[in-house]
């Protein structure tokens, strides 16, 4: 992969939409409830780890992080997440501050998209 | 929607996976898709569902939080073995993907992936599943496995290794990548994993890519529509669409021009073939073999293959060693090779002499399996008959039975001393800019190539060659 910065659509919202269509309307709530704890759970766990400079956690939630995104259209999350996941990879550097300080703003914007979902959802 | 066929019940698919909205999002691309499913979301709580259930194809995550899952994926499969496990591994767990092809996955998934990925493999694992429950099955008994797998001749303990692999791999769908030196028997080998399997009635495709020109390899593996290009004067399969229900054997792999290796890399993954000049791409289930005499890992660091598509063919290697490397087995291919060609051409020999067995023993063999059966068949047509003696045989070769030479291993071993030799009595940090030099210089310059084999980190690499730099300047 180039090691310039892509221009990607950072939310595929057609994707995320196609999703929530095959869950179908009784599985649709519960569809958006799921990701938006999967996704807090990550963001929490992330923040823990790069506290306690826990490695193993944060390659498990690069992991968890790059599936998920990558399924529901979040592309640019996604390439970020698959590159913290070869930092984290590499023995001789660290997750650069940078890389992490966008990989939570873009996971605030998601969570945030798919709470609104959520809500959406929810009916009456 | 990539429908399962119609049968009497729906497939039925248990699936384990830790994540819960993936998990919601899978059953629902599966239901969709008229199967059945079943959810677990631990190795505990899948096992438990396997053994209770009937299914018969798992779709499990390898990153579970209870236990390992390859080591659940072998405990499915010693309860029942013809299971048909899909394993899912997240991007960068690539390695263990392949463990898990080799310890007998049937099929796997790199997350995130779309529903057409997952619903072909499972389509394809079904299929499987339900043949070799059929009571006319198309695949292999273990004798008639075994036997397949004999179509080398040789007992000694290295191919009784290679026999063991070929019968072991056969049943899966696993890309299977066949290194050796030339007349080794890729193709044989490759023959004998596509007659062991399920998919011996189906046709075996073989394609040697060093052989057709680069310009004209495209169309012969992926087919072409009539008026495509000058002289393509009607529509043409190709070798992949040939092979569909079979074996797609590519021989030569590491010739294969780059463009060719993307489409390849993209077929492999999607399943699907584009002919030339065609819009519409076409759904083929094909089995992929491949081979090099070439070390394929030295041809990745060249450049001459790529990564991705490394990864995706050298799912389970069968390396076949070379005669010299095999005891005994030139004097029993040799002897079988005798019998055949005195029918074939109506002579009678009684065999090798005992000072010919002992020569063919001693020989070098370069050309392997090829070359000894090219010295039988000239013995055959240029004598009557009796016991073949050292005055039947070519006279450069018994010739070269004098010394044994190691024509292979000599001179890499002199350049390696010598360079060993030369880096002896130095500095550790010397030895250390002379080693990544010489990385840099192998790779063009290019930093994160070289990053990639030294195993730094670019910026690593970035900062010595500046640090180095700045003592240069400074002294």
């Amino acid at each position: 992969m180039s090691e310039q910065a892509e221009p990607v659509q950072e939310f595929d919202e057609a994707r995320f939409l196609a999703l929530l269509d095959l869950a179908g309307p009784a599985t649709a709530h519960e569809l958006a409830a799921r990701l938006d704890e999967d996704l807090t759970q990550v963001a929490e766990t992330m923040i823990q780890a790069e506290l306690a400079g826990d490695r193993p956690q944060l390659l498990a939630q690069s992991h968890v992080l790059l599936a998920i995104a990558g399924t529901i259209g979040a592309n640019r999350l996604y390439l970020l997440s698959e590159r913290l996941n070869a930092q984290v990879r590499t023995p001789a550097s660290g997750p650069q501050a940078e890389l992490l300080g966008e990989i939570h703003v873009l996971l605030g914007r998601l969570i945030t998209r798919i709470r609104l979902a959520r809500s959406q959802l929810a009916g009456p | 929607m990539n429908k399962p066929a119609s049968r009497a019940a729906p497939a039925f698919i248990l699936l384990i996976e830790d994540i819960r909205s993936l998990q919601l999002i899978y059953r629902s691309v599966l239901q969709g898709a008229g199967y059945q499913v079943r959810l677990a979301s631990s190795a505990t709580e899948g096992m438990a569902a396997f053994a209770a259930t009937s299914a018969s194809v798992v779709l499990l995550d390898l990153g579970l939080p209870d236990r390992d899952g390859l080591l659940l994926m072998q405990e499915m499969l010693t309860l029942r073995p013809e299971a048909r496990i899909i394993v899912i591994t997240a991007n960068g767990s690539i390695n263990k993907a392949v463990e898990a092809m080799r310890a007998g996955a049937h099929e796997f998934l790199v997350k995130p992936f779309d529903e057409g990925h997952l619903l072909s493999a499972v389509s394809n694992a079904v299929n499987l599943a339900q043949a070799a429950k059929a009571p006319g099955r198309v695949s292999a008994s273990p004798a008639a496995a075994a036997q397949s797998a004999r179509v080398f001749l040789g007992s000694s303990d290295v191919m009784g290794r290679v026999h063991a692999k070929i019968t072991s791999v056969a049943n899966s769908m696993a890309t299977v990548f066949i290194t050796g030196e030339s007349g080794t028997g890729k193709e044989l080998c490759a023959l004998a994993v596509h007659g062991s399997s399920a998919r011996a009635k189906g046709p075996f495709i073989a394609l040697n890519c060093g052989a057709i020109p680069h310009d004209l390899l495209e169309s012969e593996v992926f087919g072409h529509v009539k008026g495509s290009f000058t002289g393509a004067i009607a529509d043409r399969p190709g070798a992949a669409k040939a092979a569909d229900g079979g074996t797609l054997f590519l021989d030569e792999i590491c010739e294969m021009a780059p463009a060719l290796q993307t489409k390849l890399l993209r077929f492999l993954q999607t399943s699907t073939v584009l002919p030339v000049g065609a819009t519409k791409p076409q759904k083929v289930d094909v089995r992929i073999i491949c081979a090099t005499n070439r070390d394929p890992l030295e041809a990745v660091r060249r450049g001459h293959l790529r990564e991705d598509l490394y990864y995706r063919l050298f799912v389970v290697p069968i390396h076949l060693p070379p005669l010299r490397e095999r005891g005994n087995d030139v004097v029993e291919i040799a002897s079988a090779a005798l019998k055949q060609f005195a029918e074939e051409e109506g002579r009678a020999f009684d065999g090798l002499s005992p000072e010919v067995a002992e020569l063919f023993r001693r020989l070098p063999w370069p050309g392997n399996v090829r070359q000894v059966l090219n010295v039988i068949r000239n013995v055959v047509v240029l004598n009557e008959g009796g016991l073949v003696t050292e005055a039947m045989l070519p006279e450069d070769l018994a010739s070269a039975g004098t010394p044994r030479p190691s024509h292979v291993q000599v001179p890499f071993q002199d350049s390696l001393e010598s360079g060993i030799e030369g880096l002896l009595g130095r500095p550790l940090a010397e030895v250390e800019r002379i080693i990544v030099t010489a990385t840099l210089a192998r790779h063009g310059g290019s930093v994160p190539k070289a990053a990639r084999v030294l195993e730094l980190s670019p910026s690593t690499l970035y900062r010595k060659l500046e640090g180095w730099a700045k003592a240069s300047a400074s002294s």
